[in-house]
């Protein structure tokens, strides 16, 4: 094999090493991988056929948190229609996830990302971000940060277009 | 020798990019930032220590923190 096309192979095999690196981040159309296969800590509802809102937060992180009382808001608002809400903690600290989540007592599912295998698939930009899936998996919409009421209204406006299309 | 050449060149190009020592932290890894084993002035008895020397050595003194109560008339 010639040197010269060994070291294009190299650097093919490099180049082709960072294609999921760029391409890898979870954005609207994709479908959501199945969320069971990234050794989430704590119970996963069933997303089939069901609105959901996948949110990744951490305890340190104060927008996230803030979104708390609206995201408990929709939910219970929505919930019985079909929307439901899979917080992912991305906290590396179990004690400081469970202190926040044992003061706010959150109704809706949260799981805890141990090994942040989940948010390093998804390659969030910043924190919290959040996706709207529909019925059939697909992310709809994605939240990037958290502007309080602003972002709660534009969010339940989502939610009720794609219970709507869900025709719940 | 040509090839050693430019394998040299190559190798020493990855080696600068492997071993620089560089690491981006993510978004989801910027609570290790806030961690308080990351904080400098987390021993007490060693920050008063330091800013003796410093003081000292520099011959000045209430150089660090901020002034005022707080109020922001001073």
């Amino acid at each position: 094999m010639n040197t010269l096309y060994k070291i294009k192979a190299a650097f093919a095999v490099v180049a082709i090493g960072f294609v999921p690196v760029l391409f890898g981040e979870w954005k609207e159309g994709d479908v959501l991988p199945e969320l069971s296969g990234f050794g989430l800590q704590g119970d996963l509802p069933e997303l089939e056929g069901k609105v959901t809102y996948v949110d990744f937060w951490a305890s340190w992180c104060a927008p996230c948190k803030a979104a708390f009382p609206e995201i408990e808001r929709l939910y219970q608002k929505h919930g019985e229609k079909g929307f439901q809400v899979v917080a992912v903690s991305v906290d590396s600290s179990e004690k400081m996830m469970r202190r926040f989540l044992d003061r706010v007592k959150p109704s809706f599912a949260t799981v805890w990302d141990e090994e942040q295998q989940l948010v390093e698939t998804a390659e969030v930009g910043v924190m919290p971000t959040s996706f709207l899936v529909d019925g059939e998996g697909k992310i709809r919409s994605v939240h990037e940060g958290w502007g309080g009421k602003e972002t709660a209204v534009e969010l339940e406006a989502e939610i009720l277009e794609l219970l709507k299309e869900a025709g719940r | 020798m040509r090839f050693g050449k430019t394998l040299m060149v190559v190798g020493v190009g990855l080696a600068a990019l492997l071993l620089s020592g560089c690491e981006t932290v993510q978004p989801w890894e910027k609570g290790n930032l806030a961690d308080y084993t990351m904080r400098d002035d987390r021993d007490e008895l060693e920050s008063v220590m330091t800013a003796h020397v410093t003081f000292s050595r520099e011959a000045s003194t209430g150089g660090e923190g901020v002034g005022g109560g707080g109020c922001g008339c001073n």
